[in-house]
């Protein structure tokens, strides 16, 4: 049986449908959750606002616009992104940095296989290295390499020029290369 | 192009890198490289960086997710307030008889005054008839304010009741 498309689930779930809105979660599940893990260094705080993006998606179906083109995938990571800046900013309010819980708590009690994997050197190393940059920069090199979207993507997701992502990509790079240390790079 | 310092030469090394350029482009981004050692070594950078970078694998999601947003989309909305009964205008009846003692001591202030003996004597007087004609239009135009706010007074009413009543609650409370 063909695969309903996104913007056909969002219809459905627009009326109000929530086995459409299960569809779309089990389809999105892994990407949404690994963007925010990555955005907020937290299982717990992905987790919730895991919840929540999806939660937004039912409230606000109808305002979707999936005829005139837009992409339901960047229209969801846009929730996402704008749900994490959201709560790193409450956190910053209730004096709580990110960097902490990235260096604590990375992995719930309930792990399995992929999770203990993740808590390889090189693998924390790699979720330090993150922490330490600017949410701005951290944004752009986890929705281009992890999410590996393009850069027009990721220009209508946070809604920077391109120029100005590739400037921060750039950015990033450099400032990666100092925590990093990878054995083969250049100058750049 | 010469070193990948400037951001227009950078820019089209990452587009090249990630293979956002097209084919033309991208044939020239690649023979301008070849022959240059500071663009190379720039792209050799992303490339270990990005490698470095999926040394944090994908992560599953934990359990339960997906159970609570369901119970959330499944749960009721709020219902509405009920509608509150149309205010009872009872109370505004008891001025009735506040007015009523009102007009009846206003007469009655005026019969003792016109009663007073000094009227004669400051009958001719010019500052008495202009303090005369002054509070006369005063008094009429206290009067017809009071009356035009006694005769508003119940729409106001109703119309303040109303709007409270249609006041929107405090959301409940999240899961």
């Amino acid at each position: 049986m063909e695969e309903e498309s996104d913007q056909a689930l969002m219809a459905e779930v627009a009326r109000g449908d929530a086995a459409a809105l299960r569809s779309l979660y089990l389809r999105y599940e892994a990407r949404t959750f690994n963007l925010i893990l990555r955005l907020a260094g937290n299982r717990e705080t992905a987790r919730d606002l895991v919840q929540e993006t999806f939660m937004r998606v039912w409230t606000m179906a109808g305002t979707f616009r999936g005829d005139r083109g837009s992409s339901f995938k960047a229209w969801l990571f846009t929730i996402a992104l704008n749900l994490t800046r959201d709560e790193r900013s409450r956190k910053r309010h209730s004096a709580r940095h990110v960097g902490t819980d990235e260096a604590g708590e990375l992995v719930s009690p309930a792990e399995g296989p992929e999770a203990m994997l993740a808590r390889s050197e090189a693998g924390r190393r790699v979720r330090a290295a993150l922490a330490r940059l600017p949410p701005y920069l951290r944004e752009v090199v986890v929705l281009k390499v992890y999410q590996q979207l393009k850069f027009r993507e990721i220009a209508e997701i946070t809604g920077a020029p391109e120029g100005t992502l590739k400037a921060r990509f750039h950015r990033a790079v450099g400032a990666l290369r100092e925590h990093i240390a990878p054995s083969g790079g250049g100058r750049p | 192009m010469t070193v990948p310092g400037a951001d227009a030469d950078r820019n089209v090394l990452l587009v090249l890198h990630f293979g956002e350029c097209d084919e033309r482009a991208a044939a020239g981004t690649r023979a301008h490289v070849a022959g240059c050692a500071s663009c190379r070594e720039y792209l050799a950078t992303v490339s270990a960086i990005e490698q470095a970078l999926l040394a944090w694998p994908d992560e599953p999601a934990p359990a339960g997710i997906l159970e609570g947003l369901l119970a959330r989309v499944s749960r009721p909305p709020a219902r509405a307030p009920a509608a509150s009964p149309p205010p009872s205008a009872l109370p505004l009846l008891c001025l009735l008889p506040v007015m009523a003692a009102l007009v009846a001591g206003i007469r009655m202030l005026a019969g003792r005054l016109a009663a007073l003996p000094l009227w004669p004597q400051l009958a001719g007087s010019p500052a008495a008839d202009a303090a005369i004609a002054v509070g006369a239009a005063a008094g009429v135009a206290l009067g017809v304010g009071a009356l035009a706010t006694l005769a508003l007074a119940p729409a106001l009413v109703l119309e303040t009741a109303s709007l409270a009543g249609l006041r929107p609650r405090p959301a409940a409370s999240r899961a």
